[in-house]
């Protein structure tokens, strides 16, 4: 479960992008944060990651308050959340098959092991047969489908993404959305960014509207 | 497919072990990706590291010099012009008792002139002399066991045998190895200057290339704090790099130091036949060796711990 009390966040250059949030998103929830640019989809994305610390208010995860984890587990605690990102953050000088076992490699998993998960993860969002291929080989929408396999290849309990269909036509948009409902199915908390309306009230899941802080 | 959550931090041996392995290769890998760079960046690390090696390796051999001449350090008492043959027999029969000395050679005035004939070809000169000006020598080995360090006690021995009232001067042998231990001593500390300065230099260079490393791969760095890596994982390859430019730096300024070594043993070995002496320059010895190649390892590993800690302390996701 994921519970935002009273949760504000200002940036250094005095942007408010969120003020007194409260919010509650169960275990095994889907659901989509939308509003406009600057509304702060991205930033309730970053605090439940913890890529961000917010200036007031509490932040639990999965029973722990965020504000109360110490700095040296939050290497963990990010590995039990997969993130995917708009630009996909993929490295472009690996291959597919190395960006994916990256999360794996730092969990210090055996290679064996790496090797039947990332063929397991590059399965699911059908990509199999692209593992020695680098990113710039890939068309957007399988940048976006290798960034998914990375987020998913830990078997993460929450998955976040950010604009996850932003530069996608349509199509691959609504294929990308299926590929989450499908691990929604399968247990995890999914939780995604998008100002796509028509697409996320066509998959019939919970919306959260931001709106945009206002001089407070 | 979700997983309970996960805050362990400690990961099992095993998985430590193969992330170490992972790290090694992949530091080594991009030391070959980029050779020109690496190339210039060893070299910089072994031209450092050769100049105090060098001299150290200077100063072993200068040393040897002195070691050969400590073996035999004698004291010449030169006797008073009224004492006899037989006193002077007397007195080195009584001196060759005392427990710091080794022997005593007695060269008897007459033997002194004779040599003194010779050697110096003033032959007839020294004929028209109606006495003989020089006195009776005895020639002092002390007992190198006993009298320890010839440059603290056989001063001290020196003093003792001076208060004998038919010795007239004593003088020491050793003076000139004491002045050039004296200047060895120096030297010592200059180098010890030198090494300190170029080690700073060579952590400097590691330090300077790891950072370069990092600004190249800032965004890999990136990437891997996003997705849960910890500093430990990070800084990893990072200072096995470092461990690689100090280790790799240190055999290539070894390399250097032997080929100016052989470049010089022949004038060197001829040199010292010119002055009778069986001097030959030598090497750095095994252990010598292996505390080069440590230090510039930890020199490497400690530019590369300066340059990622300064890099993540920066760039701290939270």
């Amino acid at each position: 479960m994921i519970e935002f009390k009273s949760v504000s966040k200002r940036y250094p250059t005095g942007q408010i992008a969120l003020y007194n949030v409260n919010l509650t998103i169960h275990q095994g929830e889907m659901a989509f944060i939308t509003g406009h640019s600057g509304a702060g989809k991205s930033t309730l994305l970053k605090l439940i990651a913890l890529l961000e610390r917010p200036n007031q208010g509490k932040i639990i995860v999965d029973g722990f308050d965020l504000q109360q984890l110490k700095h040296r587990k939050i290497p963990a605690f990010r590995r039990g959340i997969g993130v995917i990102f708009q630009d996909h953050h993929l490295l472009s000088d690996r291959t597919v098959f190395d960006n994916i076992a990256l999360p794996l490699m730092i969990s210090g998993m055996q290679p064996t092991d790496i090797k039947r998960r990332i063929h397991a993860a590059l399965d699911k969002v059908n990509l199999l047969g692209k593992e020695k291929e680098f990113p710039l080989m890939l068309s957007a929408g399988e940048k976006q489908r290798v960034g998914i396999a990375r987020a998913v290849v830990n078997k993460p309990n929450i998955i976040l993404a950010d604009e996850p269909t932003g530069n996608l036509d349509p199509v691959l948009a609504y294929d990308i959305m299926h590929t989450f409902k499908q691990f929604n199915e399968l247990g995890s908390t999914v939780i995604i960014a998008s100002h796509d309306h028509s697409l996320i009230k066509s998959m019939k899941k919970r919306i959260i509207v931001l709106q945009k802080v206002q001089g407070v | 497919m979700a997983s309970s959550p996960n805050t362990q931090t400690n990961t099992p041996i095993f998985s430590r072990f193969g992330q170490h392995k992972i790290a090694f290769k992949h530091s080594l890998k991009q030391l070959w990706i980029t050779p020109l760079s690496t190339w210039i960046t060893l070299a910089a690390i072994a031209i450092a590291l050769s100049l105090p090696a060098g001299l150290h390796l200077l100063l072993q051999n200068l040393k040897t010099l002195t070691d050969d001449k400590r073996e035999i350090p004698t004291i010449s008492l030169f006797l008073k012009q009224d004492v006899t043959v037989q006193q002077a027999r007397d007195r080195a029969e009584l001196l060759s008792d005392l427990n710091e000395i080794d022997n005593v050679l007695l060269v008897t005035r007459e033997d002194a002139l004779e040599q003194f004939k010779q050697l110096t070809g003033f032959a007839e000169t020294l004929e028209t002399l109606n006495e003989n000006p020089l006195p009776h020598v005895l020639v002092i080995t002390p007992h190198m066991k006993l009298v320890g360090d010839p440059g603290i006690d056989l001063p001290k021995l020196a003093r003792q045998l001076e208060l004998y009232p038919d010795v007239d001067v004593v003088q020491m042998d050793i003076e000139w190895v004491q002045r050039l231990l004296a200047i060895l001593r120096i030297a010592d500390r200059a180098v010890l200057v030198i090494s300190a300065l170029l080690a700073l230099t060579v952590l400097l260079v590691v330090g300077n290339t790891i950072r370069l490393n990092i600004e190249n791969r800032k965004e890999e760095i990136e990437v891997t704090q996003l997705i849960g890596a910890t500093n430990t994982y990070i800084r990893r390859p990072f200072l096995y790099g470092g461990v690689w430019y100090g280790l790799f730096g240190g055999i290539l300024s070894l390399v250097i130091v032997h080929l100016s070594l052989l470049f010089l043993v022949g004038p060197v070995n001829q040199l010292a036949r010119l002055y009778g002496s069986n001097f030959t320059i030598t090497g750095l010895d095994v252990k010598a060796t292996l505390f080069i190649l440590i230090v510039s390892s930890l020199l490497g590993l400690f530019g590369a711990l300066l340059a990622v800690g300064k890099h993540l302390r920066q760039n701290t996701l939270t």
